[in-house]
C-alpha cells in the first residue's frame, strides 16, 4: 500500500482551504486516507495518528505544505494530486456570482439607496406596520396599499408620520397619483389641475376617469385610507394632503371624496379649507347624499365646464325583474350601487349575510345581494379581484349553472395594476350566464380612461358583444338595475 | 416634504410587497427600488412586531443600548485566579452557555468538568469526578452569571488564571481563562494528563509572566487590536491569527524585559505564537465587557448574550434582565478533521458567540473570506453574510470596519425584533467539538441558532413591556 508524502516548501494556503481540499480528495475513489495541511505540530501529530511516516517531513517548517495520500494504486495517487492542484487553483479564483437584479434587503435600505420620496407597501396587512415605520424613519412618505391594519396601529403610525413631517396614504389605499405617476391601481390620465383627496381608491378612479373623459384634467390623487376621516384618526392624512395641494401651484381645484367625516374631523377640515385659497369641492358619499357621478358634475359646474352625459350601451335583451346579484371588485362602487338600489329594494343583502360566500352558497342564496369581493375578509391570502378574476369567475359560473338570479351587476376597472384583460378573464362566464336564461341581464360599470393599457374601446366593445348593458357611470348603471329588478 | 420637483416630475419610489406594484410602475417608465421582503419567522408575533415598531420608547432604549455597546473600550488590565477574579468558591465550576445540569450535559462539557475536577484535586480519577458530579457534590453555574465567558465548554475552576478586562468607557469588568491552544485541550472536553499538565503550566508559568507584562505595559486596548485585526484577515472569532500577532507585538518588549527565567519567558512566547487562537480569549471577555455595559435597559430589544452549553443555545436581551431564552443547539455544518465523521460532532457549544453579539465573528465574515471555505462557499458568500446581518442589527460599529465593504462598520447590536421580523438568524462561526468526552476538536464550521429562542425572547419581552408598548 503506497503512501505518498510531498512537502511543498513555502507554499501557504489557508487552513480552511486545505481542509476543504482534503475533504474533496477523500471523496476520490481509491483514496483511503489523506491530509493536505501546513506542517504545524498539530498536523504532524495528526499524520502520525493516521499512520503516515512523519520522518519524511522531519525538516518541514510550519510554512511548508504537506500532502499525504494513501491509496492502493499509484494511478489513484496521481489523479488525486491532479485534483488537488485544481482545487487549490480554484480557491484563488473565487466563484463568479450569478448576476441579476439586486433587490434591497430591507425597505429602509431601498428608501435610503434610492432617496425615495414615497415607499409603497403591499405586504400582508399584519406585517405592514413595521415596514411603514421603517420607511418613515428613513425619510420617505408612505403609501400603505395593505389592508388589515388595526385602527389603533393606524392612529399611532400617523402620529409618528406627523412627528416626522411625512404623509401616510392608507392603510388600504389602492390608488394614488403623484406628479403624473400612478401608484397602485391608477388610470392613465392626462395631467391637469384638479387635485383629489380620496378615502377610497375606486372612488378616486371613477371620479378621475369621469373628469378626464370630459377634458377636466386631474393632477394629483392623494389617498388617505377609508378611516382617516373617522374621529379616531381625526383626518391626519386628509389635512396634510389638503396642505400639500394648497401649496402646489399646479393645483387650482381640490375635491375631497369620502364618506361623511366624523363630526370633530369635519370641523377640522372645514377650519383648514376656510383658510385655503384653492377652492374645495366636497364629495361626501352615502345613501341620500352625493354619488361619484354627481360629484364629477359638481366639479365641472364649479369650473364652469360642460358635463357631457356619461356613455351607455344598452343591449337589446328583454329580461326584466328577478333576483339581483352584484359582484364588485371596487368597494366604493359596491357601496354606491347598494346606496342607490337600497332605496328601491326592501332587503338588499351583503357579505354579512354569508358565513362563507362560496360560489355554491351564492348561487343558492335566492335574495338580492351586492358583494364587495375586495373586502378584507375575502382577500386574506388571496389576490384582490381587480388583479385576479378567479373568484368572481367561479361565482358567475355557479350562477349560470343554477339559473336563479336574473340580473348580474358587475364593475370592470381598467388602469395600471389591474388585470391585463379583465373582460376576457370573465367573458366565458358572462356568456354562460346570459345563455342560462332568456331573461338574464348583465349590467356593467366600466371604469377606465382611453389611455389605459387594456384598451378602453376594446374592453367596452367586448362587453357589448357579449350582450352586456355597459355604463360609464356606476350611478347610471345602478339606476338602470334598480328599474330592471322592479320589472 | 413634497417639493415642486416631486409634484411636477413624479416621485422616486421604493417598494415592499407584491410585484404588481412594481410592474405597474415599470409600465409607466418609473425606476423602482424594490425590497426582497419576506414574512416573519413567527406570524403569530405580528402584532408584537407592529407595536414594537411603533414604540418610540423601544427606539430610545435601543439607541442607548447600542451607544453603550459600541462605545465600550475594553482593556486587558490583569491576570488573577478565578477564585479572586469572579470569587469562585471551591466546588463551584463555571461553564459556557445557559444553565445546565450534569445530567443534560454533552460529552465535551462533561469531559471538561472532569478535567477541571482533576486539576483542582477534588476527584481521584475521571470516574470519581463523574460520580461526584452525578451525585451533585459540585455546583455548576454559567460563566455569564459571573461576568465571565469561556470558549467551547468554557469550564472554569477556582485555581485557573483569568484574564481581567475593564471597560474604560463606563466601567465594568469581564473575565476569561487563557487559551490553551489547539488539539487535545480542556475546552473541547479533553482531560488526559497532557491537558492537565498544560493547565498547570499556564497557572505556574504563563499567568505570572503575563501578570508582570501587564504591570509593565499598563492596560492594553483590545478593541484597538481587534479593529486592526479585522483589517488583517481576522473576523475575531474563528480566525485570530492577526489579533494574536498584534497582541504579541504589544507585549514583546515587556516579555524580553521580564525578570523571570529566560527559558520560561521563551516558552511563553512560543506558546502564544504557536496558538493562533490566543487572542480569542482576549476578544471574548472584551466583547463580554462591552455587551454587559448594554444590559438592563428597560425597553431594549437588543441581544446582550448568545451562548451555547452543548445542549442548548441561549440568548439574553437587554430589556429582560437575566432571563435566558433557549432552543436546542444545532450541529455546526463545516469541515471535519481527517478521521472524523459527521456523527462525531457535538451540538454547538461555547460562549464565543459573544463575538457575534458585539458585531464581529460571523458578522465580520467579509473580513475573513477564508472562513466560508468551511462550508464550501465562495468569498462572495463571506461578503453576503456580513451584508445580510445589517438587516437584523441596530447600527454599525465605529471601530470595527470591513475593508471589503468599503470600510463600512460591521453590523452590530442584534435586535431580536428584526431577527424574527426578517426571518434572518445571526450568522455564527464556530469550532466543532467531538461528541465524546476527551476527544477534543474535530472541525470547524458555521451554525444556525434556533429561531425559537429569538421568538420566545420576543414574546416574553412583549409580555414584560405590555404597558410600555401600549403607550
Amino acid at each position: 500500500m503506497p503512501d505518498r508524502i510531498e512537502l511543498r516548501r513555502g507554499v501557504y494556503h489557508d487552513s480552511v482551504v486545505l481542509m476543504r481540499a482534503t475533504s474533496q480528495l477523500r471523496l476520490i475513489d481509491g483514496i483511503e486516507e489523506c491530509l493536505v495541511a501546513m506542517a504545524t505540530p498539530l498536523n504532524r501529530s495528526l499524520l502520525d495518528d493516521l499512520g503516515f511516516d512523519v520522518g519524511e517531513i522531519a525538516s518541514a517548517a510550519t510554512s511548508d505544505l504537506v500532502v499525504a495520500l494513501r491509496a492502493a494504486e499509484s494511478e489513484t495517487l496521481d489523479a488525486a494530486l491532479g485534483a488537488l492542484d485544481a482545487a487549490l487553483a480554484d480557491s484563488r479564483r473565487g466563484d463568479a456570482e450569478a448576476g441579476g437584479a439586486r433587490a434591497h434587503a430591507t425597505l429602509a435600505q431601498a428608501v435610503t439607496a434610492s432617496d425615495a420620496d414615497v415607499a409603497v407597501i403591499s405586504t400582508p396587512g399584519a406585517y405592514a406596520v413595521p415596514e411603514a415605520v421603517d420607511a418613515l424613519l428613513a425619510g420617505a412618505n408612505v403609501m400603505l396599499f395593505s389592508d388589515g391594519v388595526t385602527i389603533d396601529e393606524e392612529r399611532r403610525l400617523k402620529a409618528l408620520a406627523e412627528s416626522r413631517d411625512r404623509l401616510v396614504m392608507g392603510p388600504d389605499c389602492g390608488t394614488a397619483r403623484i406628479g403624473g405617476i400612478g401608484l397602485g391601481f391608477c388610470n392613465a390620465l392626462e395631467t391637469g389641475s384638479v387635485g383629489i383627496v380620496a378615502a377610497s381608491g375606486t372612488g378616486a378612479q371613477h371620479l378621475a376617469c369621469l373628469l378626464d373623459a370630459r377634458g377636466i384634467g386631474v393632477g394629483h390623487i392623494i389617498g388617505v385610507g377609508g378611516r382617516d376621516m373617522a374621529d379616531e384618526i381625526g383626518g391626519v392624512s386628509t389635512l396634510r394632503a389638503l396642505r400639500i395641494l394648497e401649496a402646489d401651484p399646479g393645483t387650482t381645484h381640490i375635491v375631497v371624496v369620502s364618506k361623511q367625516p366624523g363630526p370633530a374631523t369635519a370641523k377640522a377640515i372645514e377650519r383648514l379649507t376656510r383658510e385655503m385659497h384653492t377652492p374645495v369641492t366636497f364629495g361626501l358619499l352615502g345613501a341620500g347624499r352625493a354619488h361619484l357621478t354627481q360629484v364629477a358634475r359638481d366639479v365641472a359646474a364649479a369650473r364652469d365646464s360642460a358635463f357631457e352625459a356619461p356613455r351607455t350601451a344598452v343591449s337589446g335583451r328583454r329580461g326584466r325583474g328577478g333576483q339581483l346579484v352584484g359582484l364588485f371588485s371596487g368597494g366604493t362602487l359596491a357601496t354606491e350601487a347598494a346606496d342607490i338600489l337600497g332605496a328601491g329594494i326592501d332587503e338588499l343583502a351583503d357579505l354579512s349575510a354569508f358565513e362563507t360566500p362560496t360560489p355554491a352558497a351564492l348561487a343558492a342564496f335566492g335574495r338580492h345581494v351586492i358583494l364587495d369581493l375586495g373586502d378584507d375578509a375575502l382577500t386574506v391570502g388571496r389576490p384582490h379581484p381587480m388583479i385576479d378574476a378567479t373568484m368572481r369567475r367561479e361565482m358567475i359560473e355557479a350562477l349560470a349553472a343554477r339559473p336563479a338570479a336574473r340580473v348580474l351587476f358587475i364593475d370592470i376597472v381598467l388602469g395600471y395594476g389591474a388585470d391585463d384583460d379583465p373582460v376576457g378573464a370573465i367573458a366565458a362566464s358572462l356568456e354562460a350566464f346570459l345563455a342560462s336564461h332568456d331573461d338574464a341581464r348583465v349590467v356593467v360599470s366600466m371604469i377606465g380612461s382611453v389611455r389605459d393599457p387594456q384598451g378602453y374601446d376594446a374592453q367596452w366593445q367586448a362587453l357589448v358583444d357579449i350582450g352586456c348593458d355597459v355604463y360609464e357611470s356606476n350611478a347610471d348603471a345602478a339606476t338602470a338595475v334598480s328599474s330592471l329588478i322592479r320589472g | 416634504m413634497w417639493n415642486e420637483e416631486v409634484l411636477s416630475g413624479g416621485p422616486r419610489v421604493a417598494t415592499a410587497g407584491i410585484d404588481l406594484i412594481d410592474d405597474a410602475l415599470a409600465r409607466q417608465g418609473v425606476d423602482v427600488a424594490p425590497t426582497r421582503w419576506q414574512p416573519p419567522s413567527a406570524p403569530g408575533l405580528a402584532p408584537v412586531l407592529s407595536s414594537i415598531a411603533l414604540s418610540d420608547a423601544v427606539r430610545d432604549a435601543n439607541r442607548t443600548a447600542l451607544d453603550r455597546l459600541t462605545g465600550a473600550r475594553p482593556h486587558l488590565v490583569a491576570v488573577c485566579p478565578a477564585s479572586e477574579a469572579v470569587g469562585l468558591e471551591p466546588g463551584v465550576f463555571l461553564h459556557a452557555g445557559p444553565p445546565i445540569d450534569w445530567a443534560d450535559a454533552s460529552g465535551p462539557l462533561r469531559g471538561a468538568l472532569t478535567g477541571a475536577a482533576l486539576l483542582e484535586g477534588v476527584a481521584r480519577s475521571p470516574e470519581d469526578a463523574a460520580a461526584r458530579f452525578e451525585r451533585g457534590e459540585f455546583r455548576l453555574e454559567p460563566c455569564h452569571h459571573r461576568g465571565a465567558v469561556g470558549p467551547m465548554a468554557g469550564v472554569v475552576s477556582p485555581s485557573m488564571p483569568m484574564l481581567v478586562i475593564e471597560n474604560e468607557a463606563g466601567g465594568g469588568r469581564a473575565f476569561c481563562t487563557i487559551n490553551e491552544g489547539l488539539g487535545k485541550v480542556l475546552r473541547y472536553g479533553a482531560f488526559a494528563d497532557e491537558v492537565i499538565e498544560r493547565l498547570r503550566w499556564i497557572e505556574r508559568v504563563l499567568a505570572p509572566v503575563l501578570g508582570d507584562v501587564l504591570r509593565a505595559a499598563g492596560p492594553l486596548d483590545l478593541y484597538a487590536m481587534a479593529g486592526e485585526a479585522l483589517q488583517m484577515g481576522d473576523e475575531c472569532h474563528n480566525r485570530n491569527r492577526a489579533g494574536t500577532s498584534l497582541f504579541l507585538r504589544a507585549i514583546g518588549p515587556h516579555l524580553i524585559e521580564s525578570s523571570r527565567a529566560a527559558s520560561d519567558v521563551a516558552d511563553c512566547f512560543r506558546f502564544i505564537t504557536g496558538n493562533d487562537h490566543f487572542f480569542l480569549n482576549l476578544m471574548m471577555p472584551a466583547a463580554k465587557a462591552a455587551a454587559d455595559s448594554a444590559r438592563d435597559i428597560e425597553g431594549s430589544t437588543m441581544v446582550v448574550a448568545m451562548a451555547r452549553n452543548g445542549t442548548e443555545f441561549g440568548i439574553q436581551l437587554s430589556g429582560t434582565g437575566n432571563e435566558w431564552f433557549t432552543g436546542p443547539s444545532g450541529v455546526p455544518q463545516g469541515l471535519l478533521f481527517p478521521g472524523y465523521e459527521p456523527e462525531d460532532a457535538n451540538p454547538d457549544i461555547g460562549d464565543s458567540t459573544i463575538t457575534e453579539t458585539v458585531g464581529v465573528g460571523g458578522f465580520a465574515m467579509a473580513s475573513a473570506p477564508a472562513i466560508v471555505k468551511f462550508v464550501g462557499g465562495s468569498s462572495d458568500l463571506a461578503l453576503e453574510s456580513s451584508r445580510r446581518m445589517y438587516a437584523i442589527t441596530l447600527g454599525e460599529h465605529p471601530l470595527f470596519r470591513l475593508p471589503a465593504l468599503d470600510f463600512r462598520g460591521t453590523p452590530v447590536g442584534i435586535d431580536v425584533a428584526l431577527v424574527v421580523r426578517r426571518s434572518t438568524l445571526p450568522v455564527v462561526n464556530t469550532g466543532i467539538a467531538g461528541r465524546e468526552a476527551g476527544v477534543g476538536q474535530v472541525g470547524a464550521g458555521l451554525v444556525d441558532p434556533p429561531a425559537r429562542c429569538f421568538e420566545n425572547a420576543l414574546a416574553r419581552f412583549a409580555e414584560r413591556h405590555a404597558a410600555l408598548l401600549r403607550a
